[in-house]
């Protein structure tokens, strides 16, 4: 028994999954390594000496480690996803896909780690919660874009797979 | 004398990674390394690092039930 694509189609899941992924890939690389605005634990072990920076940087491997995973579970459901007679593989809609999954990464991880648990902020300093409220603003913003890119749009048939001329 | 320059250039080369290397070997990178274990809040810390991820493990799920729908079969 296959799954049968509902009007949000086979795509949105595996697109939403490679957009968490990627955005945690963007908040790790760019953010804590290449920018060194923060690391995993910064707040809570400034990364002021040897083990402590080693302790940060433990922990975001740790943090790329799930980003990678989540990656590898949209890959993983784009290749089922793949299989459906009926797909509507439109690029914007999977573009919006991904964007909600960037942005939901985003405001969760913001949520959690900046504002609940207070693990690190995305600039740390003087402005440090108007950089954070920046980062879940962004988010928030991705996910309404990408909303509005993948939601079922009246009048607008499901695009089905080419079949092979008989 | 270029190819002794070429010589001098390949040396360095070849032997700045094994200087690199030799670093992970000093006693206060180990006691570093050591001491990354004795964290006392570690279950906290892994906790907190995997909540995002689980929180948003949970929506990949549920757009993955609403993106298909198990109740049918192939057409």
């Amino acid at each position: 028994m296959r799954a049968r694509p509902t009007r949000y189609g086979p795509y949105l899941a595996p697109g939403v999954a490679l957009g968490i992924g990627m955005g945690g890939f963007v908040d790790g690389i760019v953010l804590h390594q290449v920018a060194q605005w923060h690391n995993m634990l910064s707040a809570r072990i400034p990364p002021v000496d040897l083990v402590a920076m080693k302790t940060n940087m433990l922990w975001d491997g740790l943090f790329h480690v799930f980003a990678w995973l989540m990656t590898a579970i949209g890959i993983a459901l784009l290749f089922r996803a793949r299989g459906h007679a009926e797909s509507d593989r439109d690029t914007s809609r999977f573009v919006g896909a991904l964007a909600i999954g960037w942005g939901s990464f985003n405001v969760v991880e913001g949520v959690l780690d900046h504002h609940l648990l207070g693990l690190h902020h995305v600039h740390p300093g003087r402005d440090e919660l108007a950089w954070d409220l920046g980062f879940l603003a962004f988010g928030a913003l991705l996910v309404v874009v990408g909303y509005l890119l993948v939601r079922p749009r009246r009048g607008v048939a499901p695009r089905h797979r080419r079949t092979a001329p008989a | 004398m270029n190819r002794l320059l070429a010589c001098a250039v390949l040396g360095t080369t070849l032997a700045a990674p094994s200087l690199a290397r030799a670093c992970p070997d000093c006693a206060s990178t180990i006691a570093a390394r050591a001491a990354l274990w004795d964290d006392p809040s570690f279950a906290f810390h892994l906790g907190a690092t995997t909540a995002p991820f689980v929180v948003l493990g949970a929506l990949v799920l549920a757009l993955h039930r609403l993106g298909t729908s198990s109740s049918s079969g192939d057409r």
